[in-house]
């Protein structure tokens, strides 16, 4: 079994490929001077990443081997008469044979057709707390989705500085879930939004068990994102960007960041922490560590379900575990800053 | 028609091949513009934004010169579109 690691950054993409888990080759640049925002797959099986650039706006392109690209001419897009702009796609999700785009400013897209062509789901993109929308650091961004694989139906977007929505009926309507989270953004005039969600994942035999790195917080719902407990026990701070569970075990994996101030990794050293009983306890995985100052973005970890985790960081390092956690190595190219890393089976 | 050429930068001709120039008749920059993405139309999107305006920091010159869209085009004319000197 083979693993493509794709690697999306500032300026381009990478493919590392291995057989073992530990021995990598790496392939690219691929779209050589665009930031990579994800990657994903197409319900005809073909793979996806985003572009975004300052210069250039935002695209999404499509290849069969990860190694050439070509761009979908129709990608989302918001109407010209919408007062808004697409600025980077940041998400894309599979439910059922629909495949869905998060983007900034934030929205959401819809495709029927294996990412051909989109339409906005209106339903998100206009919800009645829309004019209380804010930007976090990193603009006005939808830019997780979580699907019930059992009931593709059911769905969960996370946007920020807004938080997390859930859908019952495939995106028609979409309600505001973030109770026992702190507010990040607080706005007396729009209380039920102002949630700064970072990253989120999900049990996909049970969806309703959803874990979410907030920008107050490491948090954990078991009623489908209805209520949330802070769940922080072993952990040096509350504060990071992504988080990731190992479908086979449920260990969950978070990369701590010293305070949304800092954002640094404490004391310097750069880690990740896992925990083993649902976020009840974390500890550092594998008791692994580095010198170092860089951290993990919310699309920047990954996790193949064959004991495969992998992190990139701003520093353009990538740190890889083939025995989900226990033992750590990097590879040896270092990458312009990562900013989206997912993990192919092939 | 006028005959000119419309010149695109490095990043996006890698986009569609590679050729980063294109012999196109059209009567103004913005009709050359359009004719040249008429041919590549995953082009559009990086060039114009939503409401078909330039994007913010895309910059078109015609003949070294910064252009504007609706400017009248001669025979040989060289239309340009550069990535602005701004970002990192």
């Amino acid at each position: 079994m083979s693993v493509a690691l794709a690697i999306g950054t500032l300026k381009g993409a990478w493919v590392a490929r291995s057989d073992d888990g530990r021995t990598w080759s790496v392939d690219g640049p691929y779209l050589k001077g665009w930031q990579v925002n994800t990657f994903g797959v197409a319900p005809d099986g073909t793979y996806l990443l985003s572009t975004g650039s300052t210069w250039y706006g935002a695209a999404l392109h499509r290849s069969s081997d990860l190694a050439n690209w070509s761009q979908v001419v129709a990608g989302p897009a918001y109407e010209e008469d919408s007062g808004r702009k697409l600025e980077q796609i940041w998400t894309l999700a599979m439910a059922g044979r629909s495949l869905f785009a998060g983007v900034a400013q934030a929205g959401l897209f819809r495709s029927e057709d294996a990412g051909e062509t989109w339409a906005p789901v209106e339903g998100f993109n206009d919800h009645p707390t829309r004019p209380g929308w804010q930007a976090g650091l990193g603009g006005l961004v939808a830019h997780r989705i979580l699907v019930d694989a059992a009931d593709p139906e059911r769905m969960w977007v996370g946007a920020s500085a807004v938080g997390v929505f859930a859908t019952e009926d495939g995106g028609e309507s979409w309600e505001l879930r973030n109770d026992g989270v702190t507010r990040a953004a607080p706005d007396d005039d729009y209380p039920d939004i102002g949630f700064c969600v970072h990253g989120l994942v999900h049990d996909p035999d049970e969806a309703d068990s959803i874990w979410r790195q907030d920008h107050t917080g490491v948090y954990r719902s078991r009623d489908g994102a209805r209520t949330w407990q802070r769940i922080e026990t072993g952990l040096p701070a509350g504060f990071g960007f992504p988080v990731g569970r190992d479908p086979q075990t449920g260990r969950l994996f978070v990369v701590p960041l010293e305070s949304d101030e800092f954002r640094l990794p404490v004391n310097g050293e750069f880690a990740v922490y896992a925990s083993d009983d649902a976020g009840d306890r974390w500890f550092r995985a594998g008791d692994w560590s580095r010198p170092g100052f860089d951290g993990v973005l919310r699309d920047a970890m990954a996790i193949d379900g064959n004991g495969g985790v992998y992190v990139g960081s701003t520093a353009g390092r990538v740190a890889l575990s083939a025995d989900t956690g226990e033992t750590w190595l990097e590879l040896d190219v270092t990458f312009p800053r990562i900013v989206s890393l997912h993990a192919f089976v092939i | 028609m006028p005959l000119v050429q419309v010149t695109i930068p490095r990043m996006l001709a890698e986009l569609i091949g590679g050729n980063r120039h294109q012999d196109v008749e059209a009567a103004t920059v913005r009709g050359a513009l359009e004719t040249a993405i008429s041919r590549h139309p995953e082009l559009a999107v990086h060039v114009f934004d939503e409401t078909g305006e330039i994007r913010p920091h895309v910059s078109v010159f015609h003949n070294e010169r910064s252009a504007q869209l609706h400017a009248e085009l001669n025979d040989g004319d060289a239309v340009v579109v550069l990535q602005a000197v701004s970002g990192g």
